[in-house]
């Protein structure tokens, strides 16, 4: 397994360089700017991240596309998770790298972001008890994670739209604080990372 | 709307710009090249987890398995001969630590079984579950987990009682009765003394033994009331030979108190763990550091 996941990197990092080879610096695209402010700009879909086996949201691209902010639903069935879940999540991502390439791609190479994960579910607490001290346990039904990923804007040459494509490696902050701060030598970072996938629609 | 002319291969674009086949072909090559490797390139390296709330193990009633084990020793020793057992709590993500003290369990031939005190988790949740059983699995002995009060967060307890089993519970070995108890009231519910109680009682062991993560002989910073204190020393007092803890992650507590020996075990994080020999009713208890 572990071979094969090395040849499968390698091919994909040859990919990537064929891709810049080919790659040209023509006019980044676009989305519609008249649109009025508070219709939003986007809408996503993503798998995993911690935010959902299936999560959809509506977001906002502010400051020519460099923010990014969307809102999920998130929502893992039972026999994926073991128990039904369902969460809200609030996802900030800035975009300060994009290579436009062809006449109808735009590749972001590196994007940062941060999630707040909030668990739409009384099992999960703020705090545990009345007699328990508020510094006891951080909130539980609420987690930051912080996402770098690369993605890919194509715009559609059959409508008005952009379709996006993203991979993002997040890290939630329990898992952060195992890796960084408690066992760094045990633990691996793709242990405490795991990967997101999604698909956007901006207009 | 797209037309495609069959003699001259053009293509109409949203924007009523006309394209040829070569760059269509151009465009749709940058396409498939910027969408494999973003899709694809972070798979070879990362799993996907969709959320930290998920509660499906891979691994069941790792304690009923391991009894199970623990039992197939009995056979041909005979009732109060000596027996060892290792003892390591609050391991957390102190996992380095805990490895080494795995590591001194199996260089070591003269233990019969070990047992955790509880906390494997920070958070309760299953990646930590998974990721403590990773370390713990390594033991060459049988292995009985109980539950800690970090456990109980999130949905741990619901995740410990798929991976390893009930919350309360007991065993016996070579004639001494071990009851494992939970007491993480300030997490889950309040402690079932009554269940502790009727078990102890119910017991024709020659000698008992407690387990529970969190030491219910004191109020422990108002965790329990004096009422429960009360209950639990008094049935402690009556049936026990010795009440074993963890939680305070120092090998803090030896003492004496109703005729009973009460012993707190040390995290691997802080360098502690224990080893217990018993024979015939007599416990002599090694409080070990690395």
């Amino acid at each position: 397994m572990f071979i094969l996941k090395n040849r499968c990197c390698a091919a994909s990092a040859l990919i990537i360089t064929l891709f810049f080879m080919l790659a040209d610096n023509s006019a980044a695209l676009e989305h519609n700017p008249d649109r009025p402010w508070y219709i939003p700009d986007l809408i996503s879909v993503q798998t995993a991240g911690y935010i959902g086996y299936a999560a959809g949201g509506i977001g906002y691209l502010c400051f020519h596309r460099f923010w990014e902010s969307t809102l999920f639903y998130g929502y893992v069935p039972e026999e994926i998770g073991g128990r039904e879940i369902h969460t809200l999540s609030w996802k900030n991502s800035i975009y300060p790298i994009r290579i436009a390439v062809g006449e109808i791609c735009e590749l972001s190479p590196l994007y940062l972001g941060t999630t707040f994960l909030f668990a739409l579910d009384k099992s999960v607490h703020w705090q545990y008890s009345t007699d328990c001290p508020d510094w006891y346990y951080p909130p539980t039904g609420f987690h930051v994670a912080l996402n770098i990923g690369i993605q890919v804007l194509i715009k559609s040459q059959l409508f008005q739209i952009i379709h996006g494509f993203y991979a993002e490696i997040t890290m939630l902050d329990t898992y952060m604080k195992a890796y960084f701060w408690d066992d760094h030598e045990h633990l691996a970072f793709n242990d405490c990372a795991t990967l997101a996938l999604g698909y956007k629609i901006i207009f | 709307m797209s037309t495609k002319n069959l003699n001259t291969y053009t293509i109409f674009t949203n924007s009523g710009e006309t394209i040829n086949r070569k760059q269509f072909l151009r465009n749709l090559g940058y396409t498939a090249l910027s969408v494999i490797p973003v899709m694809f390139l972070p798979g070879c390296y990362f799993d996907m987890e969709y959320s930290p709330y998920m509660t499906n193990v891979d691994y069941e009633n790792l304690n009923a398995s391991n009894l199970e084990k623990i039992a197939a020793l009995e056979s041909g020793r005979e009732h109060n001969s000596t027996y060892r057992i290792g003892l390591i709590s609050d391991t957390h993500h102190f996992y380095t630590e805990t490895k080494k003290v795995i590591d001194i369990f199996n260089s070591r031939s003269d233990l019969d079984f070990v047992v955790i005190i509880g906390d494997t988790t920070n958070q309760g949740l299953l990646k930590e579950f998974n990721w403590g059983y990773d370390v713990i699995k390594k033991l060459k002995y049988p292995t009985i987990n109980i539950i800690g009060n970090h456990d109980c967060l999130d949905y741990g307890i619901e995740i410990f009682e798929k991976m390893y089993g009930p919350l309360n519970f007991s065993f016996s070995f070579l004639g001494t009765e071990f009851i494992c108890f939970h007491n993480n009231n300030w997490e889950s519910s309040e402690p079932d003394y009554g269940w502790l109680a009727q078990k102890a009682s119910a017991s024709n062991a020659a000698h008992r033994v407690l387990f529970a993560h969190i030491d219910n002989s004191g109020c422990a910073f108002n965790r329990f009331s004096q009422s429960q204190v009360d209950t639990f020393n008094g049935i402690v007092s009556e049936y026990f030979d010795c009440a074993i803890h963890g939680h305070a992650h120092e090998n803090s507590k030896e003492e004496l108190l109703n005729g009973v020996y009460r012993y707190q075990i040390g995290s691997p994080g802080y360098g502690h763990y224990m080893i217990v020999t018993f024979t015939n009713g007599n416990f002599e208890v090694e409080r070990c550091s690395f």
